[in-house]
């Protein structure tokens, strides 16, 4: 497997990359080499850039209106608490199919919960027509959520592009000032006897991981499941 | 003789592994895995919906059990027998059914803001008259695309003279520990089974 196929750029609008894998641990480092990528390259994807700035906006605005003071939060940490709530409300988890490894770009995920609610119903009409002869006219009122899916593999790398880009392109910083971005990023891997079989994400606050498992529907920022071994990998930024 | 226990050249030998491949194909096709990660998963969060607020909450995580149950309802109306007549253009391929209701949504995924689309006019739904079996196999490659696995195709028919002898087929498909009967080709419900004094059920491996 060449280091070229590993660190091609991400698959455009549109465009689908098929890569046969082989069944041995090079192709688990091909797949971790995929959601590396696809994290650094949001980082600096400017609408990676302005999604994460809108969702850590709203949510500070919205904290403020609530009467909530923000005086001597980290930015950070109210960030990462931003970016995981939008992740958890537009996030639907989902197994790959049987033997086939799927993964997409995070900007294709977060394009996805942006198509409007009448491309969805008309995609989904004869399930909505049922639906409404079952439960009646409050089908007509539902709000469609926008959604996007995948398995623990994209719902990391989902999670690690929102942190990743989220606070890039501001000005540069002088000479001694603070980063004030999530730094650093890192996928946490679990598994038992041996083996690695799911994965996570862990930003850090300077010297603090904070586990974001998006596929634990009650989870909260900082739990993560109980595993025999952990490894994590770092995305170079 | 196969291994179903029919005659190499039966029409239901045949067909099986004309099928099988079209299961098998169905799980590499991006089209089927997005369609099937779009209504799965919304169909799930509909329900969960509707059910928290009548007081019994069913949770949509990862419910394979409600994504199922979407792919099924989905296909026995625009691939099915619960198909309506629209007046759409009559189509033989059932991919070709799941094309048309994906397009407006690839359409507005190629905008940089995909919100900013609009729904164009569109052509009435195609009307399928292709082959029974593709339909049914083409519902488990939808199925398949998340995972919802061990599936089998059901024959049902009779014995005669020692030899069998099927009518239709369908699919069975087992999700979250409780197994299926999917027969999209007749008027029902997913888990209604088809009754015939013979069956005959044969595993897709994935």
């Amino acid at each position: 497997m060449s280091q070229s196929a590993l660190m091609s750029p991400p698959p455009t609008t549109g465009q689908v990359i098929r890569t046969s894998l082989p069944d041995t641990f090079d192709g688990i480092r091909y797949e971790i080499g995929k959601m590396v990528n696809y994290v650094v390259q949001a980082a600096s994807d400017p609408f990676m850039i302005e999604h994460t700035r809108a969702i850590v906006d709203n949510y500070s605005q919205a904290a403020a209106m609530s009467g909530a003071s923000l005086a001597g939060v980290d930015p950070r940490g109210l960030a990462m608490e931003a970016l995981e709530t939008w992740c958890r409300q537009h996030y639907a988890y989902v197994n790959d199919p049987p033997n086939i490894e799927v993964i997409q770009t995070p900007k294709r995920m977060v394009k996805q919960t942006m198509i409007p609610a009448e491309v969805t119903r008309d995609v989904m009409a004869p399930i909505f027509e049922a639906m409404t002869i079952a439960l009646g006219p409050a089908v007509a009122e539902y709000e469609v959520p926008g959604l996007t899916a995948g398995d623990c593999d994209e719902g990391s790398t989902l999670m690690n592009a929102h942190c990743a880009a989220w606070g890039n392109g501001s000005s540069e910083m002088s000479a001694g000032e603070t980063d004030n971005r999530i730094r650093p990023i890192r996928f946490r891997f679990g598994g038992n006897g041996g083996t690695l079989h799911h994965v996570w994400a862990r930003p850090y606050l300077g010297e603090q991981g904070i586990d974001s498992d998006l596929t634990e529907p009650g989870y909260n920022l900082g739990d993560y499941s109980k595993f025999e071994q952990y490894e994590e990998v770092e995305v170079k930024l | 003789m196969s291994s179903l226990g029919l005659e190499k050249t039966s029409k239901m030998d045949y067909d099986l592994n004309r099928l099988t491949e079209r299961v098998l194909d169905a799980r590499t096709d991006h089209i089927y895995f997005d369609f099937s990660r779009v209504i799965g998963p919304q169909y799930a969060k509909m329900v969960e919906g509707f059910s928290t607020a009548e007081g019994n909450r069913i949770a949509a995580h990862n419910n394979k059990t409600l994504f199922l149950e979407a792919i099924d309802l989905w296909c026995r109306k625009r691939l099915g027998a619960a198909q309506e007549a629209s007046g759409g253009k009559k189509i033989q391929d059932p991919r070709d059914a799941i094309v048309y209701a994906m397009k407006p949504w690839y359409e507005a995924l190629e905008l940089d803001n995909p919100s900013e689309y609009k729904m164009k006019r569109r052509e009435p739904a195609p009307i399928y008259v292709g082959d029974e079996a593709d339909a049914v196999a083409t519902m488990m490659g939808l199925v398949a695309c998340l995972d919802i696995t061990p599936m089998r195709f059901v024959f049902g028919g009779r014995k005669e003279n020692g030899k069998d002898s099927y009518e239709r087929v369908w699919a069975k498909i087992k999700a979250d520990g409780n197994w299926y009967d999917s027969d999209i080709m007749t008027q029902g419900v997913l888990g209604d089974r088809p009754d015939f004094p013979h069956y005959k059920e044969v595993e897709v491996a994935l």
